[in-house]
């Protein structure tokens, strides 16, 4: 507590400022967290959940016992790892392209448009999608073949990795592009005159100055790693191709029509979020051995 | 001033530029034209669109029609505008609260936060708890139980500690305390920063509708997008169907029209909000401040 | 610092503007009111008074589609209106989000405050099911209510008692003011409202009768292959389906013609079967294999939801497919030219000439679970028992079906009703369906009978749509797993659990097997499949149920 003492006499506005960050937290995440508990229980919306029975460990084994559970296990992490292997550096990529376009004006147009697919929403840019990817659709048609896409399941996660960086590239590209404009001129100008090329100065300085940004995205996109949401592939699948397709969350969706199990809902989503703590504290461990520093 | 040659890298990256740029814009226009084109004919049509098939304004005025579009534009302005404030101020705070190095508590503080990214408790623990705080119906709960994105905050916190600490140290020599820092020295060097965040919060508040449904009652307190999802889905063909009898069916003609529109009207306001921020996203001021 | 002036001018500004935001909020709290030109105002004073009139509160859907556009809450509905003057009983409409209602249902009962009534599907979507809903005090058993407080409705149901069954629980319950389709009344026009349709305009053309038996279907799909193109030159799709997971989808509703064989659960002579483990199926899955390998099905149905298949009928490339009499046929017909030629409905398929055909998919069940049940925070039982029994009664009945008379709907000299023009020929352009919703409640969301007359007005617009319905309705129906069945909660997880494994696999493997990725030389392992997946024990499960509902009948009807 001497400690303590001593670090307020110190730093008391700081604690100050983080008093109503701390409330914040506690009450509309804490408290409520509190319920995660329901994952033991049977819950029961009407006893509430001090009532509800306790099962003990009962969801978790329906989780694992099921029949597809390696196939969703391994379908989740294979798509989401694949998606942050080709998604993740594309709007770095974009951003550094935006960035050396020498118009002013050309370059502020393309940041604008690139931006726009993120504000379509999912259910129309899948229908385009089909749209585009059907039997007889514009893309069959300029390679004049007949591929079925959507029935087939190796097609399912190239078009659903590429589909994504369509529409998340532009508006993913932003949070680098503040951060390259934040890069002191001068840094580049020293590199001229040392006679620096345009890709050695990417290389030298740009990557390096976004090397903070980068890598408190990619801990954070690797800690979310088990919640590949739902709703963009339940628009894309089919039972057809199930095989690569179906996830732990379209899974535990379509489960959930046929009980209001919310209980087995928070089985899985404890799960879940034990193994993105996982690969959090994996991630942040691995970036500070690394030298490019942590998220604590 | 040097005039920069053109190499060949500016032309690939150009075409490359230009090439993102119809893939980006082409989808976003079907939409326009899809929004104003006959319900009959949409209907039918499969593949391209190059413009509105039959020029008809018969979506946004069924869009339109429901009076609601008017209180929704309203309070999503209003969360628009009173909760990104509060978010940036508080994110703010909270940013550079976890930035100082020789804070004892920064650590524990830090992953309690970072922790809250992964367990989310389920709506129905939330509603209770947003009940129980007396704001159910009222416009603070679609402000208040999120008020601070942690996603958000890691970022604004990584740009204040990219910050010289020079800067501060030679503030603090001239006897300015935490607050001055923040809001005199360290906010005006974030702003490309700040920008960002503010776009993000900013659209959030716009998309915002499952919040809404969870806490407000009250019809003339739905945000636009809650009232733009109930036309849409109220003339969708699976709602009917799923009501469990068959109804006479033209509204099912217009609603994919209506799908169109309502898209065009939650999102073109929105949509000016980037070029708004654009230039703010210019150079850090630092040059003069540095005392090496 | 010369910042210093800036910051703080904007902190300030920032500052006023909240405080100006808040002060709006706190402010704000009218509500909007919304009255068309044609709704006549009604007081809600009545003639005399002697204290406060009695006021319930209700929680109910918003019928999306047809009243949605018109109103934003129930009270602005003209039949409402004049039904708060004739019973002088108050009441305050709650609807949740449209699309939503599952979420906010949950959020109602988690709260632990109740309106006094609410409207839901309380026979299927609610967890641990009515009988539980009682027990755990939730919504009222209405045994002794309806018999003390409710005349209009205790005759029905003495009148009706295998309706009475299937609202009772296996605890022998009553749990909600039922909402009735018009099903019970067994008016012909009615009893089957989707089914499959083709091009009959083709078909002439081809010199084809409309086909009866599977054999039949495929000549005819084969001719329209060959046919190849329509009027436009487009290539043609013999049949379009919906995808294999959907109830409505034609390629798994044919399997019903090998004599009521499902896709899912379904009952033969008393005894549940569960389909895909029966023999038969295997021949089903290779009719479609075949079917599909020679293309006379559309190649990508299984991926399509209704928009794509909507869009193959409308743009005039379907040969056949399988849809409802008004949101499908209606739209198709008018969407090819409001040429009723061209679209008629066929009988449902055999595997052999002659035999009667089986349709699984018809839902003409008088009740199906949905109604308005009274919650434990209900004060005042008797008003609200006797405000919903009114609609029961003939007054009430014409009012939720018809709305008022004079103004939405007239009598004839022999005394039966017709819609008026304000009606049929709204003068906005509204559809019929969203014209009567302005006065009348359009077929569903409340606790009454629905007319059978009016949903065959509803529904029938060209003589075509007569036909097909005559057509359909010339198959047997009882073949169909029944849908008030209640299972017990133990019975219902467990059920859960095996059917979630057994669906996935199911629908992953049928589907193969049609688009002939998996080859038929292996299909005993389909079965056996399934077989381990315990289905033996949801077919127990789903038999004990069953049996249960008939007992039920039988003792209602001694």
């Amino acid at each position: 507590m001497q400690g303590i003492k001593r670090d307020f006499k110190k730093n008391k506005y700081v604690y100050l400022m983080l008093l109503p960050v701390v409330a914040y937290f506690m009450i509309f995440h804490y408290v409520p967290m509190f319920s995660a508990q329901i994952a033991f229980r049977d819950y029961n919306i009407t006893k509430g959940i001090g009532e509800s029975p306790w099962v003990g460990l009962k969801h978790f084994k329906t989780y694992f016992n099921s029949y597809y559970f390696s196939r969703l296990i391994r379908n989740t992490i294979v798509l989401s790892a694949e998606n942050i292997l080709f998604g993740f550096p594309a709007p770095i990529i974009l951003a550094i392209l935006i960035n050396e376009i020498n118009h002013s004006g050309f370059k502020r147009i393309v940041q604008t448009v690139t931006y726009l697919p993120h504000f379509i929403s999912i259910v129309i840019a899948c229908a385009l999608l089909r749209n585009f990817f059907a039997v007889d659709g514009l893309v069959n048609q300029l390679f004049g073949t007949k591929i079925n896409f959507f029935m087939n399941s190796n097609m399912f996660r190239p078009l659903y990795i590429g589909s994504g960086i369509w529409q998340e590239v532009g508006w993913g590209s932003i949070v680098y592009l503040a951060a390259i404009t934040s890069i002191d001129s001068q840094l580049y100008e020293a590199a001229a005159i040392d006679g620096a090329g345009r890709f050695r100065k990417i290389w030298s300085i740009t990557l390096p100055c976004l090397a903070a940004t980068i890598t408190v995205m990619f801990i954070m996109r690797v800690g979310r790693m088990m919640t590949v949401g739902a709703d963009k592939v339940l628009l894309m699948y089919s039972e057809s191709i199930y095989e690569k397709a179906d996830i732990i969350s379209t899974f535990v969706y379509r489960k959930g029509l046929l009980e209001q199990n919310y209980s087995y809902s928070a089985a899985v989503d404890l799960v879940n979020s034990a193994v993105n703590c996982v690969l959090l504290v994996g991630a942040n461990k691995l970036c500070k051995k690394v030298g490019s520093g942590g998220l604590w | 001033m040097k005039k920069k040659k053109v190499q060949c890298f500016d032309i690939i990256n150009t075409i490359l530029m230009t090439g993102l740029m119809l893939m980006a814009l082409y989808p976003f226009l079907y939409v326009v034209f899809a929004s104003f084109s006959d319900p009959w004919k949409l209907v039918k049509h499969k593949g391209f669109l190059v413009g509105p098939l039959g020029f008809s304004l018969a979506g946004y005025k069924a869009v339109f029609r429901n009076r609601s579009i008017f209180t929704g534009y309203t309070t999503t302005l209003i969360n628009l505008f009173a909760g990104t404030a509060i978010n940036i101020v508080l994110t703010l705070l909270a940013a550079y609260g976890l930035s100082r190095k020789s804070f004892l508590l920064k650590k524990p503080i830090t992953v309690l936060v970072v922790f809250t990214m992964f367990f989310s408790s389920g709506i129905i623990p939330r509603f209770l708890t947003v009940r129980s705080l007396g704001l159910y119906d009222s416009r603070l709960a679609m402000i208040l139980p999120t008020a601070i994105n942690v996603f958000n905050l890691v970022i604004m916190r990584t740009a204040i500690e990219g910050l010289p600490g020079s800067l501060e140290e030679a503030a603090m020599i001239e006897g300015a305390n935490d607050f001055d820092i923040l809001f005199k020295i360290v906010v005006p060097l974030i702003k490309s920063t700040i920008a960002v965040l503010v776009l993000y919060y900013g659209v959030a508040h716009w998309n915002q509708w499952y919040q809404s449904l969870m806490y407000i009652q009250s019809r003339d307190k739905y945000p636009l997008q809650l009232v733009l999802r109930e036309i849409l889905i109220g003339n969708s063909f699976e709602s009917m169907a799923a009501g469990g009898a068959d109804s006479s069916g033209e509204s099912v003609v217009i609603g994919e029209v209506i799908k169109y529109a309502t898209i065009i009207v939650s999102t073109v306001p929105i949509l000016l909000i980037y070029p708004l921020l654009q230039k703010h996203f210019v150079k850090g001021v630092m040059v003069g401040a540095v005392k090496e | 610092m010369e910042n210093r002036n800036k910051y703080r001018n904007r902190l300030v500004c920032a500052v006023m503007l909240s405080a100006f935001l808040a002060g709006t909020m706190a402010g704000c709290g009218n509500s909007t009111e919304t009255a068309t030109a044609e709704q006549t105002a009604q007081s809600s004073k009545s003639a005399e008074q002697d204290g406060p009139r009695p006021s319930l509160t209700y929680w109910t859907n918003m019928d999306s589609s047809r009243i949605a556009p018109m109103t934003d809450n129930y009270k602005n509905i003209l039949c409402y209106q004049e039904m708060a003057e004739r019973t002088g009983i108050d009441v305050t409409f709650i609807h949740p989000p449209i699309g939503q209602e599952a979420d906010a249902f949950s959020l109602v009962l988690a709260s632990g405050e109740y309106p006094d009534m609410i409207y839901y599907d309380w026979g299927n979507k609610v967890a641990g099911g009515p009988d539980k809903a009682i027990q755990d005090g939730i919504i009222l058993d209405l045994t002794d209510l309806i018999n003390q407080y409710c005349p209009n409705l205790k005759q029905f149901l003495d009148e009706n008692p295998a309706v009475k069954a299937t609202m009772t629980t296996d605890s022998g319950y009553i749990y909600c003011f039922p909402n009735l389709y018009p099903y019970y009344t067994e008016n012909p026009k009615i009893m089957c409202i989707r089914g499959n349709q083709l091009r009959k305009d083709w078909l002439e053309e081809l010199g084809l009768a409309e086909p009866e038996t599977i054999d039949e279907w495929y000549q005819v799909l084969t001719a329209f292959k060959n046919k190849g193109t329509n009027e436009n030159g487009e290539t043609i799709v013999p049949m379009v389906s919906r995808k294999l997971s959907t109830r409505s989808s034609i390629v798994r509703t044919f399997a019903n013609a090998w004599d009521g064989l499902d896709y899912d659960f379904y009952v033969k002579d008393g005894v549940v079967k569960f389909g895909p483990v029966e023999e038969d199926f295997k021949e089903y899955l290779q009719t479609m294999a075949r079917w599909y390998d020679e293309g006379l099905i559309a190649p990508e149905f299984a991926t399509y939801g209704d928009k794509e298949h909507d869009a193959l009928v409308t743009g005039g490339v379907a040969g056949s497919w399988h849809s409802g009499l008004g949101a499908g046929m209606g739209v198709y017909i008018a969407a090819l030219g409001n040429d009723d030629s061209k679209v008629a409905g066929v009988k449902f398929p055999v595997v052999n000439k002659g035999d009667t055909p089986s349709f699984n998919n018809a839902s003409n069940f008088p009740f199906i679970g949905i109604g308005v049940a009274l919650t434990s925070s209900c004060k005042d039982v008797e008003t609200a028992c006797r405000w919903l029994d009114y609609h029961y009664s003939e007054e009430g009945d014409m009012l939720l079906n018809w709305g008022v008379e004079g103004v939405s709907y007239e009598l004839d000299e022999s005394g039966k009703p017709y819609f008026t023009d304000v009606v049929l020929n709204d003068p906005d352009g509204l559809s019929v369906d969203v014209a009567i919703g302005k006065y009348a409640m359009v077929a569903q969301m409340e606790a009454y009978k629905q007319s059978d007359e009016v949903y065959a007005v509803r529904m029938w617009k060209w003589p075509a749509q007569q036909e097909a319905s005559a057509k359909w309705d010339a198959a047997v129906f009882s073949d169909r797993y029944p849908l008030t069945v209640s299972m017990t909660p133990e019975e219902g997880t467990e059920f859960a659990a095996i059917m979630s494994d057994v669906e996935t696999y199911r629908d992953e493997y049928a589907i193969r097997y049609i688009l002939g990725t998996e080859s038929f030389e292996q299909y005993d392992k389909f079965a056996e499949t399934i077989k381990s997946m315990k289905i033996d024990r949801a077919i127990e499960i789903k038999q004990a149920a069953y049996d249960r509902l008939q007992e039920r009948i039988a003792e209602a009807s001694r």
